[in-house]
């Protein structure tokens, strides 16, 4: 069924419905809260807080907008308010989270090395540039989306990727290149 | 007849209003341990001598003991508000009503000045501040920056907003920003059709 | 670097970080559960678009049970009931909230001590919505409601409080003075 499918059920009231285009946009969800939160725990909690949020106001979602785009505007307001309210227990688990997915996961070792490196240069960028280069290049939207999902024009959007391609540039080329 | 039925209604009110308070207290007591109780009695005990609100205090002990938080940080929370709550009387006015101190507490806590907040008091002129005050704090705890939230409500507050047109406002920015809007942009749109013009 | 190249740098890492997550699986899992447990959307009711939830008074009461008869539940904030003869500061304020799923729900509250077992709440309107009455001193108040027996919820109805001292916001109600407006 298509994604427009099943949003006119879920509007209608059909929980199965949403409840299918929850799984099929966890993922992308949990990786925009992951790499905004830097904390798997808090980003499980803040993407579960946003399909509660969108569920509850789903028979207002208008027909002919697109669900990801408000759905990853909900998001990136939870993560933004959990960023800035959460006492921040500790500062960053980057690599102790790199170290847990390596043990836990059976896939290459190469794989999870990659994309464990290529994380912690990612969460080294400051909040608004990892918001816009993980909107653009993790999750593949184009500045208008971008710009309706976190407010900003899209002139800034396109200055902030660019700032973090120049930040990444150097340590992304290390990681790839050795 | 009627001057006699006033004074019978009042003393029922001060009555009960004891009652409950002395409820409360005997509340506290069994919920806390000794020294979180002597530390949370010494800030109340401030509170009521300089004639601030004393319930939320109390209040905000018991939700303490009822979350099972531990002692110091009941007291650490108590003493908090109780800096609040002198903020925003300071920011509000010695003639400000005990839930307008409270809702301006609120307002402070949530990150707003205490010059914007007597922006909001001159603004409002003689209307009672206390549904903007909540309306502000609430605006802000969905994501309006707390310096655009103030904004929009002295800008209500000045095309003498009432309390319906307050809570209006707070209905439409908050399905706004469910929607997908910004929710700077949400408030400042909607504080639009309060005034009926650019804020 | 030429400029293909350094958007293929930067799409590579992009197509590294979508790479599934060894421990999605179990959370997903939660996350429809919790969805299947959510109290049921209301419809949108006339009471939304009549008079703002703080300020209304018996009408909303008598449109809500005229509704029972419809077999529809609906949500709506706490609801004050119009100030009887006499200047009493206390009014009679009605919470109600949606939650079919839920084995018991209380109110908790800065009234009532914040505890869980002094206010329950009573199975209404084809058993899918709670409610209760409580006399309120006029002013604000904050509360919240305790969904079997430990998870504390705010009011989805309702403004959030700005305080989070132990972690979690809570609800506001203004109970009014008299029959003031504003």
């Amino acid at each position: 069924m298509t994604d427009e499918a099943l949003v006119a059920r879920a509007v209608e009231g059909d929980v199965d419905a949403y409840a299918a285009l929850a799984e099929q946009y966890y993922s992308s969800c949990a990786r925009i809260a992951r790499r905004m939160l830097r904390n798997d725990a808090d980003a499980e909690d803040v993407v579960q807080e946003t399909f509660l949020r969108a569920f509850r106001a789903i028979g207002r979602f208008e027909r002919g907008r697109e669900f990801r785009v408000w759905l990853f505007t909900i998001l990136v307001n939870q993560c933004r308010t959990a960023a800035t309210s959460r006492k921040r227990r500790h500062l960053r688990f980057s690599d102790d989270e790199a170290a847990i997915a390596r043990a836990a996961d059976e896939r290459p070792i190469a794989v999870v090395e990659e994309k464990s490196a290529v994380s912690i240069a990612v969460d080294s960028l400051e909040p608004l540039l990892r918001e816009a280069f993980v909107l653009k290049y993790v999750e593949g939207l184009d500045y208008a989306e971008m710009a309706t999902i976190t407010g900003a024009g899209i002139s800034a959007l396109k200055m902030r990727v660019k700032r973090a391609c120049d930040a990444l540039r150097p340590k992304l080329e290390a990681i790839y290149h050795e | 007849m009627k001057g006699l039925r006033t004074v019978v209604l009042s003393s029922l009110i001060i009555a009960f209003a004891s009652l409950a308070a002395g409820a409360q207290e005997a509340r506290l007591r069994r919920s806390l341990d000794a020294e979180t109780l002597a530390n949370v009695t010494k800030l109340t005990d401030s509170a009521r001598a300089e004639s601030l609100p004393v319930d939320p205090l109390i209040g905000v002990a018991l939700e303490g003991a009822q979350r099972h938080a531990p002692g110091g940080r009941i007291v650490g929370a108590v003493r908090d508000y109780l800096k609040a709550l002198r903020g925003s009387r300071s920011a509000l006015g010695n003639d400000a009503a005990p839930s307008e101190i409270v809702s301006g507490a609120g307002a402070l806590l949530s990150g707003v000045s205490p010059d914007a907040l007597r922006r909001i008091r001159d603004a409002a002129t003689r209307r009672p501040l206390t549904v903007s005050l909540v309306v502000l704090a609430d605006l802000i705890a969905r994501g309006v920056p707390k310096d655009t939230a103030a904004r929009a409500i002295e800008t209500a507050a000045r095309a003498n907003a009432r309390d319906d047109d307050y809570s209006a406002l707070r209905r439409y920015v908050e399905q706004d920003i469910l929607a997908g809007a910004s929710p700077a942009a949400a408030a400042m749109l909607r504080v639009r059709s309060i005034t009926g013009g650019p804020p | 670097m030429s400029d293909v190249d350094d958007e293929e740098l930067f799409e590579r890492a992009g197509a590294a970080l979508r790479s599934p997550s060894a421990n999605d699986a179990a959370a997903r899992e939660a996350l429809v559960h919790a969805i299947r447990d959510e109290p049921r959307r209301s419809p949108v009711t006339t009471s939304r678009k009549a008079s703002p939830w703080w300020m209304a008074f018996a009408a909303a009461a008598v449109a809500f049970v005229a509704g029972l008869g419809t077999g529809r539940s609906m949500s709506r904030p706490p609801s004050v009931a119009k100030a009887g003869s006499g200047d009493s500061a206390e009014r009679r304020v009605e919470f109600v909230f949606v939650a079919p799923a839920a084995r018991n729900v209380s109110l908790v509250g800065d009234f009532n001590g914040w505890d869980a077992t002094a206010t329950p709440m009573r199975r209404t309107d084809g058993r899918t919505t709670w409610s209760v009455a409580v006399p309120l001193a006029a002013g604000r108040h904050v509360y919240a409601f305790v969904v079997d027996g430990n998870d504390w919820v705010t009011d989805p109805q309702a403004p959030l409080s700005p305080e989070q001292w132990f972690g979690q916001r809570n609800s506001v109600v203004v109970v009014p003075v008299g029959d003031r407006g504003s």
